[in-house]
């Protein structure tokens, strides 16, 4: 039939087209990520572990910090600091968008060659890459990011086909430890792929009134070892077994989810939290109709997922990724039953629709054509970006950063002492200033005590005493964000003198 | 004997227990910032027999046209407080949300055969919502949410005959609080559903079935005209839920927190609504798939909004429950593992009930009557209560700068003597005062030039907050009067 041919035709022409316009709406949508506060403090431990050959084990950067630190994302770090001091920033810019396109294109290729609908999966893959982009920053949850997605296709492959690939998982898992805390997420997926493996043979040969023997379990036996391997390759990482201290210290940092804004819950009023609400509805609502429901142990996954996401922000990230995989499936069940009542309704009509055929070939070169003016036209659009200052943006953002209040202290070493400063720019002060000064306070939220970030939270917004704190790690001079009433107040204040202020940060000296 | 048994059966337990676990959480201080203006709003009305048309209260927004949308609660919380003090007030809460939760078990019951399940979902809803049991008109939504998905889901199963009180309903709605429109979305959910079951089952000729419905949506509409602004009501209810600076500064206006333990339970609520709709056998889930997208949107935007979501889910999580507990059966080889009809021999045990009924009874009045210390009274350690007295007799002139949570306080004290700057009402208010009250209470830039420009000369504020704080080293301005609560500090 000539509707068939057409989109067999289609099917040639046209995917490989599709293919390239996602990839490169995704490296278009990757060029516009807001900026991260970590990235300053990364860099400068990339610094310190390249120049002194060593990984500190105490703070060097602030003079509050009184626990052990565990840079646990070293391996990032120095792959940041090298790949900056070679390329500049602009190395970030694009190591975030290979990222990014890595983690979605990969996907979206699986999905493909599992014979998903082709359309619904690049659909949902710029929608949940849209998701995670409005958190995708600069920080190393990246790559753990596109290592969960690689660990969870892996393991999908694994219960499809028993696939070698799934011995690809322990060396990953040993890369996956030396760059990001978030290898726990990986590793959670392979425990629990293999217990719930192991849990549906034992339940299975109950519910059938069989012993379990050997050949039940032969062929689950790969991903059993992996598992044991994959658990061992974490102890190998400069800090041993400290590393899961630094897990379960990090899942239960509760000033964290007062103080910084990506470890509380969503906020369904910024864009990020609608983003996340509509993708969750319409997640919920393809599930809902589809015929081909999630699996119990898919099922469960995108529960707990979901469960992350809703106690802390950060998490949506992982759950783009995983929810891609599984809301696909059931989307492409959806279409297929879907087009299969519109086939059966329509056969008649096609048949006898000879007018629709002979129309079909100019259709194919009509589409074709405007499909390659499209990726041209991206092309040209992505070449301009990156030509233009408005996508190599200055990773010194002025209204962001206090880059000239910084440079001013710089200039001035006679200031110098005991620092009070403000949380979000302590990173970069540190890259900035490090070693001649120390801060007060820095994105490292697993490092300060709980009173730390308690007590500055307080007293920049005056409900907690400011003199109490000064008595107490005596300052000799704030650098501070005139958003907050403390600005205000110490510009009243007869102890304190007012030495540089420009649009966003004020730095007083005591008199 | 069967009398016996209708007096003391299962129902009046349930309706006796949901009032205890209510009065447990309901009857407690009242620390309601805004119950203060509304108090004075229903004073004003019914001395005056008028409803204000411009804010008589602050002196911000004098001539900005005032619609007091919720009128009628104004009215019926003050002669509840008139009367009866503020026991008066905490009876109406508890009255209105037993009568939330009671209509809710009803549907409950009628949509599964285990009466124990229904109990514990409606128990699990109350516990949902517990941080919005404040004497705030929003209760009234609930109830009349509540009343609504009662009087639909026994449409829904073919009874049309109580579509008839929609209307009325809308009525009372209208004019008590601005989620009014909420009983028109719903009944247009189940208007789609209908209509899309008769066109997909080719039933065209039975279009008359919906008449009833499309009867009393129509009814509910001509119903939202019954208030005293009719149409201009409706222009109202979108600029609320646009307000930026509300949802930034208000808690209960602001997103769920889920670190807080209450808010788990909606978490849980949530996750188990998800479950339900996605594995419950129905092929068409219009009006589920609707109420779900709906009401998670609304709760999921304000933390205030859960209970309605907890409400208007309640009966799909009971589907959703009775579904996988006759899968777990079916697995296990179609052995009753898990009961779906909960045996009611137990309570014909007459003696058991009475026994039950008197325990209950008495743990109703044990939280309900207690020294009054601890439930008659708002919570006067947090309210300017000295500080307000303080400017009564000494009677500063000029304008006075409070606190926003304070305002409603200060205008039941103070009003006419004097007039605040900023309260609970943001519709009157509207988005620049609040940001420039923001802005001198954070002591942005220009927070000096608006006091100026205010001709502020009186500023009452607490003795903690930055602005309270850098008035003390502030030149120009004296401290009049100070205690733990409240600072005042006049002009010089």
């Amino acid at each position: 039939m000539g509707n068939f041919k057409k989109s067999q035709s289609l099917d040639v022409n046209l995917k490989p087209i599709i293919f390239i316009l996602f990839l490169l709406l995704l490296t278009i949508f990757s060029l516009i990520a807001p900026a991260d506060h970590d990235i300053w403090w990364h860099l400068k431990t990339g610094e310190y572990i390249i120049q002194t050959h060593s990984i500190p084990h105490q703070d060097i950067f602030s003079y509050t910090a009184e626990s052990v630190w565990t840079p646990y994302s070293w391996l990032a770090e120095i792959i940041y600091y090298l790949g900056v001091s070679f390329l500049g920033f602009n190395f970030l810019i694009f190591l975030r968008a290979a990222l990014l396109i890595a983690t979605f294109g990969i996907t979206a290729f699986v999905l493909y060659r599992w014979k998903y609908n082709f359309v619904l999966t690049i659909i949902l893959s710029l929608l949940f890459s849209f998701l995670a982009l409005s958190l995708w920053g600069d920080g190393p949850y990246l790559f753990s990011a596109f290592f969960l997605t690689i660990f969870f296709l892996t393991l999908l492959q694994w219960e499809r086909t028993k696939s070698k690939i799934i011995w690809i998982l322990p060396p990953l898992t040993l890369l996956w430890v030396n760059i990001h805390i978030n290898f726990a997420y990986g590793l959670a997926l392979v425990i629990y792929f293999a217990v719930f493996d192991f849990l549906s043979i034992v339940f299975g040969k109950i519910t059938a009134k069989k012993k379990l023997n050997w050949a039940d379990i032969r062929n689950s036996l790969p991903l059993f070892v992996v598992t044991v391997i994959s658990i061992l390759a974490t102890f190998l990482n400069p800090f041993g077994l400290r590393i899961y201290r630094e897990v379960f210290h990090m899942a239960n940092l509760p000033i964290s989810y007062a103080v910084v804004e990506e470890f509380a819950s969503p906020d369904f009023h910024l864009f990020y939290g609608k983003v996340f609400l509509a993708i969750t509805i319409l997640a919920v609502i393809i599930l809902a109709l589809s015929p081909k429901k999630p699996d119990l142990r898919s099922m469960l996954i995108f529960i707990f997922i979901l469960v992350l996401s809703l106690y802390s922000g950060r998490n949506i990230i992982f759950l783009s990724v995983l929810w891609l995989l599984i809301v696909t499936e059931s989307a492409s069940g959806l279409a297929e039953e879907l087009s299969k009542k519109t086939r059966r309704a329509n056969t008649q009509q096609i048949k006898n629709n000879l007018l629709a055929r002979s129309l079909s070939i100019r259709h194919i070169v009509i589409i074709n054509f405007f499909a390659w003016l499209a990726v041209v036209f991206l092309i040209i659009l992505l070449a301009y970006k990156i030509l233009t200052t408005g996508v190599l943006r200055e990773y010194e953002n002025e209204k962001i950063f206090p880059v000239q209040a910084v440079e001013y202290l710089c200039k001035h070493p006679e200031i110098k002492g005991n620092m009070f400063n403000d949380y979000s720019w302590g990173g970069y002060i540190i890259y900035k200033t490090y070693p001649e000064r120390k801060v007060f306070i820095d994105n490292r939220n697993q490092l300060y005590e709980k009173s730390i970030f308690e007590k500055f939270a307080g007293v920049v917004l005056l409900t907690k005493d400011w003199e109490a704190l000064d008595e107490e790690y005596s300052f000799d001079y704030v650098i501070i964000n005139k958003e907050y009433p403390l600005e205000e107040f110490l510009n009243h204040s007869p102890k304190w003198r007012l030495i540089y202020e420009d649009k966003i940060a004020s730095i007083f000296v005591k008199k | 004997m069967r009398n016996l048994e209708k007096i003391f059966s299962f129902d009046f337990i349930i309706f006796l227990l949901l009032l205890v676990l209510i009065s447990a959480f309901s009857l407690n201080p009242v620390r309601d910032p805004d119950i203060w203006y509304h108090l004075k709003i229903g004073e004003y009305i019914v001395a005056n027999h008028e409803i204000p048309k411009y804010d008589p209260f602050s002196y911000t927004s004098p001539h900005k046209p005032w619609l007091v949308y919720s009128w009628l609660f104004e009215i019926g919380t003050y002669i509840s407080y008139k009367n009866l003090g503020w026991l008066g007030i905490l009876l109406m809460k508890l009255f209105i949300l037993q009568l939330a939760f009671w209509f809710l078990f009803l549907t409950l019951r009628k949509q599964t055969s285990n009466l124990l399940l229904a109990v514990i979902v409606t128990v699990f809803a109350v516990l949902s919502s517990v941080l919005a049991f404040t004497p705030r008109p929003w209760i009234f939504s609930f109830a009349f949410t509540s009343l609504t998905i009662y009087i639909l889901e026994d449409y829904r199963n073919g009874n049309s005959s109580k579509l008839k009180w929609l209307p009325l309903i809308a009525v009372f709605w209208v004019n008590i609080h601005i989620l009014f429109p909420i009983i028109f979305i719903l009944i247009s959910f189940v208007l789609v559903e209908k209509i899309v079951q008769l066109y997909l089952s080719n039933k065209h000729n039975k279009i008359k079935e919906i008449y009833p419905l499309a009867l009393a949506g129509v009814g509910t509409v001509i119903g939202f005209f019954i208030n005293p602004y009719t149409w201009r009501i409706f222009p109202l209810f979108i600029t609320i839920s646009q307000e930026k600076w509300v949802y930034q500064n208000v808690s209960e206006m602001q997103s769920p927190n889920f670190h807080e333990p209450f808010i788990l339970l909606f978490g849980v609520f949530i996750l188990v609504s998800i479950l339900s709709l996605i594995c419950i056998p129905k092929k068409l889930k219009i009006y589920e798939i609707l109420i779900f997208c709906f009401f998670a949107f609304l709760s999921l935007d304000r933390t205030r909004n859960i209970p309605l979501f907890a409400i208007s889910m309640s009966p799909l999580v009971i589907v959703g429950m009775n579904h996988l507990f006759s899968r777990i059966n079916s697995l296990v080889h179609n052995r009753n593992y898990i009961s779906t009809n909960t045996n009611k021999q137990a309570f014909k045990i007459i003696p058991l009930n009475i026994l039950l009924i008197i325990l209950l009874i008495a743990t109703f009045f044990w939280i309900l009557v207690p020294g009054q210390k601890r439930y008659n009274y708002p919570y006067f350690k947090d309210l300017p209560m000295a500080a307000t007295n303080f400017l009564l007799s000494k009677k500063p002139t000029g304008n006075l700068f409070n606190d926003f949570d304070s305002g409603g306080f200060l205008i039941f004290n103070l009003y006419p003597q004097y007039k605040v700057f900023i309260d609970g009402r943001t519709t009157v208010h509207g988005e620049k005062v609040l940001n420039e009250y923001y802005y001198i209470y954070s002591l942005e830039p220009n927070w000096q030039e608006l006091l100026e420009k205010y001709e502020i000369k009186t500023i009452l504020t607490s003795p903690k907050s930055a602005l309270g704080q850098t008035l003390r080293i502030t030149p120009g301005w004296h401290l009049i009067y100070e205690d733990n609560i409240s600072v005042i500090y006049r002009r010089m």
